[in-house]
């Protein structure tokens, strides 16, 4: 039977974490630390479409009703028309 | 009854000597003063109204405002009535006066009286034609008329102009003005009736008085017509073409019978019916855009508007959506009936993590949230120190906008500018590092949600007591039971946590933006208290805060009442001042120049205190235990009442009395505030969320130790 001072100690591995261990705790650090980034970025992005869905949800707009309707080469036509202006009025990106 | 006859006037020299000439020829045994008021206006209407011998005050341009200014010249004059004109509206004969103010009666609560406007010869057949018909709806007879109920079936009984019209000063001591950017005689009539005034119309009583504009500028005093009587009565214009085609028919052919009644020649005829096809027309359009002003992008509002601001004033009460009764529970099921979803592993680099995403389960928000508002603080300290977030609205009910894009434009607007995104399906859910649970609702669906090294519970409130014995109190309190470590938002919180339901629970303290709640160049009054009111949310006793304001008027009729904090004008009996949702901004501007604060808390003490504190204002809360714990019970920084209106009446009383006990209130309240920053309540939270990280990877590996030594015992 073991005495009480061994059953205290903590097996050497998990100590004092060298060689491959180590190795795979950086790699672990590492995955955690990109998967966090992926979260942000994922999080950013729908911030992102929301500031662009913000009116057409605001008015409540399906644009693929719009788009698949009677009206869509009407739409379309104004779409680039509006597309093209914001592209060369000036202070406009 | 002395009365004294407001002229607000804006380059009006075209028209203000006839106006001048017409009062002065009023028949009336009053005295009379006229007041101009006039904002800078550059056509010389300034000097032919001190020429005249009028009362003059003279304000910029950017001070004005229809309600405003009308307020400023009812407090700097004297008469028991107040008679309000615009600058181009000529009263019709000599007895104008006399008929106006005859139906004010203050024992009768009629309060306020308004007459016809007529049209000047040479006005458009249908704007004349209108104007005829619609005042002569109000009084077919051409009796005096009283209305005491609004009914905004025509003849409207909401109507009430201030081109022609007057008010006792009792009522308007009573009521005041909005400062609302247009319509604000609507508001008054509406608001003045509420609080059981009477209306008056005198038929006798006309002024010459007519618009008469090119088109454009007719369509768009249309469009601020409908947007100031969608802010005011929340009367929105329909867009049903059959409903506007059948309209604008019926008013087309009225002209037509009108013209005809005219002598004109056949080709001024036909012209004046196409304009006014085009002009009804228009103005259906303009109507319609006008009521959904809120809607449309601030830009193209302004470019609408003849006022040129974007901004509504008040928050359009028909786009607050009326929750449903009760909302539905079926996600209490997921910690009833189901296993919690297992967190993910630990790792030995958890808590040293340079950056951390931190998730948010929220409740459904709305704009002057202050729980929300510490939610959103934090998360944005959080993401200026590199972390990320993520917002997730649990709204069983969908009672907020239900839609993410527009919630996350009011959380951006309204609260803090996020880089977070605002999720409303939890079926997008990606995990967290840190995921919390924010309101006691939020804590059952945080249950099913796995891929998170740590769930924890954001704690500002003891939750149970916003319910009486129900489900409701059973389901919040077992949230306290369900295993999350709490971070909550006081140490009385904490430690009702930790003794009631054995939490694991640390505290933070609510910091304050000493940025902008700070001493301001504001001069502070002696007769001002402001209290924050927020019927909606019943914690804050409300009512209570209320029958002491109505006794403390009672008691000093001179004070002023300031109240704030909510989208809907409280029904009071006492005359107040009331703000609404304001922004921080004007809040530090207004516990500047106040003289008390009133805030009552009955399930942890708020933000709002230490808020006044910043900003020298002595405050007033009652005496709850956690109120007790964050300001202490000796009452060095903060007075406390008793929880009873006559006692929050006496404290406010005396502290009104005493100049001096402000003072050192304000002195060593500053000073507690001074270290308390939200950076600093980031640290708190952040530092427990790092410890209990730790205490995570510390349990498996302790576990793994205690495996494996006993391993190696059975291997020996």
């Amino acid at each position: 039977m073991p005495d009480a001072s061994e059953q205290t100690q903590p097996p050497a591995e998990l100590a004092e974490p060298t060689g491959e261990l180590a190795a795979t705790r950086a790699a672990l650090a590492s995955a955690e630390r990109q998967l966090a980034e992926l979260r942000a970025a994922r999080s950013a992005e729908m911030a992102r479409l929301e500031r662009q869905a913000y009116w057409v949800e605001r008015w409540g707009i399906d644009l693929d009703a719009l788009m698949t309707g009677p009206w869509r080469p009407v739409l379309r036509a104004a779409a680039q028309v509006l597309r093209l202006l914001a592209r060369i009025l000036p202070g406009r990106r | 009854m002395s009365v004294t006859i407001v002229v607000p006037v804006k380059d009006g020299a075209r028209w203000l000597p006839e106006l001048l000439a017409a009062l002065d020829r009023q028949e009336i045994d009053s005295e009379v003063e006229i007041l101009v008021v006039d904002s800078g206006s550059a056509d010389g209407s300034a000097t032919i109204a001190r020429k005249h011998g009028a009362r003059l005050i003279e304000i910029s341009p950017a001070d004005f405002g229809h309600g405003r200014t009308r307020n400023l010249a009812a407090e700097r004059s004297s008469g028991e009535v107040i008679v309000f004109l615009t600058h181009d509206a000529v009263p019709e004969g000599d007895r104008w006066l006399a008929e106006l103010v005859r139906p004010l009666d203050a024992s009768a609560r009629v309060g306020m009286s308004f007459g016809p406007h007529l049209p000047r010869s040479g006005t458009s057949p249908m704007i004349a034609r209108e104007l005829v018909e619609f005042f002569a709806g109000f009084s077919p007879r051409g009796e005096t008329r009283i209305d005491e109920a609004i009914d905004d079936a025509p003849p409207r009984s909401g109507f009430f102009s201030n081109v022609n019209s007057a008010v006792l000063r009792t009522c308007w001591e009573e009521v005041r003005f909005r400062d609302v950017p247009y319509s604000e005689d609507q508001a008054f009539a509406r608001d003045a009736m509420a609080a059981g005034w009477r209306k008056a119309y005198a038929p006798r009583a006309a002024v010459v008085h007519a618009h008469d504009y090119p088109f454009t500028r007719f369509m768009r005093r249309y469009f601020d017509e409908y947007r100031g009587l969608r802010e005011a009565a929340g009367h929105v214009a329909t867009v049903r073409p059959r409903a506007i085609a059948r309209d604008v028919a019926r008013q087309v052919r009225s002209d037509i019978r009108y013209i005809r009644a005219q002598e004109r020649s056949p080709q001024d005829r036909l012209a004046w019916s196409a304009r006014s096809l085009r002009h009804h027309g228009g103005r259906a359009l303009f109507a319609a855009l006008g009521s959904r002003a809120d809607r449309l992008p601030p830009a193209l509002v302004r470019r609408l508007s003849l006022e040129g601001t974007a901004a509504p004033a008040t928050r359009s009460p028909a786009r607050i959506r009326r929750p449903p009764e009760r909302p539905p529970y079926r996600y209490v099921r997921s910690y009833l009936t189901a296993p919690q979803a297992p967190l993910a592993a630990p790792s030995p680099h958890d808590a040293d993590r340079e950056h951390l995403h931190f998730a948010w389960v929220i409740p459904p928000y709305r704009r002057g949230s202050g729980g929300h508002m510490t939610i959103f603080t934090i998360a944005r300290l959080l993401e200026e120190r590199g972390h990320s977030c993520s917002i997730w609205v649990h709204d069983p009910g969908r009672t907020s906008a239900g839609i993410a894009a527009v919630a996350h434009r009011e959380l951006v607007e309204h609260f803090a500018p996020l880089r977070a995104g605002v999720f409303d399906d939890f079926s997008d859910w990606h995990g967290a590092d840190v995921a919390f649970a924010t309101g006691w609702q939020t804590a059952y669906p945080l249950w099913r949600l796995g891929d998170c090294k740590l769930k924890a519970y954001f704690v500002q409130d003891y939750e149970p007591d916003f319910y009486g014995a129900s489900a409701e109190r059973l389901w919040a309190e077992r949230t306290y039971e369900m295993g999350y470590p709490c971070v909550a938002a006081s140490r009385w919180l904490a430690e009702l946590l930790r003794d009631r339901y054995g939490a694991r629970a640390d505290e933070f303290e609510l910091g304050v933006d000493l940025d902008t709640y700070r001493s301001r160049d504001v001069p502070r009054r002696d007769d001002t208290v402001v209290f924050y009111a927020r019927p909606s949310t019943p914690r804050r006793a409300t009512d209570m805060g209320f029958l002491a304001l109505d006794e403390l008027v009672r008691r000093r009729p001179g004070t002023r009442v300031v109240v704030f904090g909510d989208t809907k004008k409280p029904p009071v009996p006492f005359r107040h001042d009331f703000r609404g949702v304001m922004d921080a901004d004007s809040l530090a501007d207004l516990y500047n120049e106040a003289t008390a604060g009133l805030v009552i808390s009955l399930t942890n003490y708020s933000r709002m205190p230490k808020e006044m504190m910043a900003c020298g204002l002595p405050v007033v809360d009652v005496r709850h235990p956690s109120v007790v714990s964050a300001f202490g019970g000796d009452e060095q920084v903060i007075e406390l009442a008793d929880v009873d209106f006559m006692s929050i009446a006496d404290r406010l009383d005396a502290l009104l009395d005493d100049p001096a006990r402000r003072g050192d209130l304000a002195t060593r309240a500053r000073h507690f505030v001074s270290g308390m920053t939200w950076d600093a309540a980031t640290d708190q939270i952040e530092g427990s969320v790092r410890r209990w990280l730790v205490e995570g990877w510390e349990a498996v590996r302790s576990g793994a130790q205690s495996r494996s030594a006993s391993v190696e015992a059975a291997r020996r």
